[in-house]
């Protein structure tokens, strides 16, 4: 095989590192022994990386590697706490993983076991843990509302032909009774305690202090028994019964605010807490 | 006398992560990773980050390592693409005076007090050298680098890369050729 000098230098690397055909590198070895210049090349080329290789790398001095060091480790103290956790998790992974093994399940029972169980505990999280519930949502709403009243006023109204018309003030305490367009006052909550709605049924659980005079001279005072605890339930609500939150016992209308959708009904006025919940809603 | 932990056993602290472990691992493969950052990029500066770069890649990257290659073989990969992709997030830049290491030592070989001519003569093919490895791109540096200077064979680079043999191949033809016009100067001289 004849080869010219253009065709021998595609191939002189490979040449010099021995990586071709023996029938190549015979053809090459004998275009060489005839071709000056080409063997010049080889030449040049093997000194060429002679030299790269006598190229030495200049050693920087021990206290630059401890400064390089201090640099890694504080870079690492702030990988650290994500790190930490990740190599937590997966040491776990691999225990679950030898006790699979152990069992003989395959991997990819395996991840589809993992998977399920973070899916069920995504859930439980979002569901159970984070989300409260209807009576927290109604609670805290009156809480809040009345926390900002400057008379904050709990109210229950029930249908006219109900015989137990109550309303309750949860803050200065008023458990007064409606009788056509009048409040008169039964008692003085001290402390709401909880606020359940079940099966059209509102249940408040405080403790209510009979010797409390009420305020105001429409109101009647009471008689002063006490009362340590009393749970204001079995009210028979139906719709369109409502319950009410106002800085005075009269209801008002009210803009929507963001916070329904919850299932009830809540509105505010601009210049008070005031909130009124559709009971029926929340059934 | 310390006893002396595998690199195996390094490992495993580490995954279970105990940052002294690293720094063992740092103790025994500085040198290591410095010297192959440095061939690649050029540049003491540059060379010192990668070797940060590199055991922090090492700490955050534990739980990947599957034990397929040595310890060491996976670090020097991770050095030779930290070099790499250090070069391609900085740029090409302007090459940097040779001087940009003021506080190195002097190797060896060319300590020769003896001989003030052969001294200087052996720095200018230094720096006659080190400036040619620079007028190549990083990609053909570091293949001439991996295989003429640490005596890999194409296989092994092509994984390092993460490219084909006949790249390899091609890319060291290709930097040995344009290398060998550079030092021509200097060949002529019979150097």
């Amino acid at each position: 095989m004849k080869l010219k000098c253009r065709t021998v230098e595609g191939f002189l690397s490979e040449y010099i590192d021995g990586d071709l055909s023996p029938e190549l590198h015979a053809a090459i070895s004998a275009h060489l022994s005839g071709c000056e210049r080409c063997r010049r090349e080889v030449k040049e080329l093997r000194r060429t990386i002679d030299l790269v290789k006598e190229d030495e790398v200049p050693i920087p001095p021990e206290s630059h590697f401890d400064r390089l060091w201090s640099g890694i480790t504080a870079e690492l103290e702030e990988v650290d706490v994500h790190t930490g956790l990740k190599l937590y998790l997966l040491r776990g992974l691999r225990s679950v993983k030898e006790a699979l093994e152990m069992w003989g399940i395959s991997w990819k029972i395996k991840y589809a076991a993992v998977t399920l169980v973070l899916i069920l505990l995504s859930l439980l999280v979002d569901r159970t843990l984070f989300r409260p519930s209807v009576d927290e949502i109604l609670f805290n709403t009156i809480q809040r509302s009345l926390s900002s009243a400057k008379t904050p006023f709990l109210a229950i109204e029930v249908p006219r032909y109900s015989n137990r018309p109550i309303t309750a003030d949860y803050k200065t305490g008023l458990i007064v009774r409606k009788d056509e367009g009048r409040f008169q006052v039964m008692g003085v909550m001290i402390n709401l305690k909880s606020v359940q709605i079940k099966d059209g049924v509102l249940t408040l659980v405080g403790d209510i202090d009979l010797s409390k005079p009420p305020e105001g001279d429409d109101l009647p005072r009471s008689d002063g028994i006490p009362a340590p605890e009393l749970k204001l339930k079995d009210i028979a609500l139906s719709s369109p019964s409502r319950v009410w939150l106002s800085d005075s016992p009269k209801p008002r209308e009210g803009k929507l605010s963001e916070e329904s959708g919850l299932r009830s009904m809540i509105y505010t006025d601009t210049d008070a807490a005031f909130a009124n919940i559709s009971i029926g809603d929340l059934n | 006398m310390e006893e002396f932990v595998s690199d195996t056993t390094l490992i495993e602290n580490l995954l279970e992560g105990n940052v002294e472990a690293l720094g063992v691992l740092f103790e025994r493969y500085r040198h290591m990773v410095y010297n192959v950052a440095y061939r690649i990029t050029r540049s003491h500066h540059d060379a010192s980050d990668v070797t940060q770069e590199t055991f922090i890649k090492v700490f955050k990257s534990i739980s990947r390592f599957r034990g397929e290659s040595n310890v060491e073989t996976w670090i020097y990969r991770i050095a030779v693409n930290s070099a790499l992709n250090h070069l391609r997030k900085m740029g090409r830049r302007k090459e940097e005076p040779l001087d940009d290491v003021p506080e190195v030592e002097i190797p060896p070989t060319e300590r020769s007090s003896d001989d003030p001519e052969r001294y200087l003569e052996r720095r200018e093919i230094r720096r006659a050298i080190s400036q040619a490895m620079r007028k190549l791109s990083p990609e053909h540096r570091a293949v001439v680098v991996l295989h003429d200077v640490e005596g890999l064979t194409h296989a092994e680079i092509s994984k390092i890369l993460g490219c084909s043999e006949g790249t390899v191949k091609s890319r060291l033809h290709y930097a040995r050729r344009k290398l060998r016009r550079i030092l021509k100067p200097l060949l002529d001289m019979g150097v």
